[in-house]
């Protein structure tokens, strides 16, 4: 089913008040198909999502703008099953996610 | 996710923030979901099932707060869309993909019955907490007491 999540842009202008995303690492859990992802990740350090469903994983990767390729990244991995080395993010996104 | 197993996600992601490194979190809050077409609001979707997943969500990320992992800074409450172009896709993605939600019989006349553009709206909440403290004693003395219950 086709649907435009967020057409608006509100979810964005929302992050951008609480946070400052430049030169951040960050951890998104919860990435889904990467729908978040490529609209804050522009002015980041390095963005790893991690998302439990493998086909949005591919469908993610298989979207990712060029010019996020080299900071950007996804795994297949649930949030109970997170292992990150310690203290290796600045920011961790929980989008729609717990 | 339970609350306990949301605790274990958080402590997971503590870990891996830098201390005073941020958590957001966004998910849906009261009140429902309402259905909008051509801006005209038709009804709210039957989500009583889905407020009962985020009360236990929420529960679990208040533990962690109580915990000493993270304090709550800001937040800001606002509403998402997402729009279909047809009434049959909308209630079929809330059947098919929304979990514990539901479309009434009224509602989905109503919707049908509708112009397009066909919109659903969501309250949600927007988050930041802090990431506090050390990354191991306080989360090992909280997993222990957890245990020992």
């Amino acid at each position: 089913v086709a649907s435009i999540k967020d057409p608006d842009g509100a979810e964005i202008r929302a992050l951008e008040r609480l946070i400052d995303f430049t030169d951040q690492r960050v951890l998104e859990v919860g990435s889904g198909e990467g729908r978040l992802t490529w609209r804050y990740a522009a002015s980041t350090r390095s963005v790893l999502g991690i998302e439990p469903e493998a086909e949005s994983v591919v469908v993610a990767r298989s979207e990712v703008p060029a010019e996020l390729a080299e900071r950007v990244s996804f795994r297949v991995l649930g949030a109970a099953e997170l292992d990150a080395p310690a203290q290796s993010f600045d920011v961790a996104f929980l989008a729609w996610s717990l | 996710m339970e609350p306990e197993s949301v605790v274990n996600a958080l402590m997971r992601v503590h870990k891996a923030l830098r201390r005073d490194g941020f958590l957001l979190d966004l998910h849906p809050t009261k009140p429902f979901a309402t259905v909008e077409a051509a801006g005209v609001s038709l009804g709210a979707l039957d989500e009583r099932e889905f407020m009962e997943i985020v009360a236990e969500t929420e529960a679990g990320l208040e533990e962690t707060v109580r915990m000493g992992l993270f304090g709550r800074e800001a937040s800001l409450t606002f509403d998402v869309l997402e729009r279909f172009e047809t009434a049959d896709e909308l209630v079929r993605k809330v059947d098919e993909d929304w979990l514990g939600v539901s479309v009434p019989d009224a509602l989905a006349r109503a919707v049908r019955a509708g112009q397009r553009p066909f919109d659903i709206r969501e309250q949600v909440v927007l988050q930041r907490f802090r990431a506090l403290g050390d990354t191991g004693g306080g989360v090992v003395r909280a997993l222990r007491a957890a245990a020992s219950e």
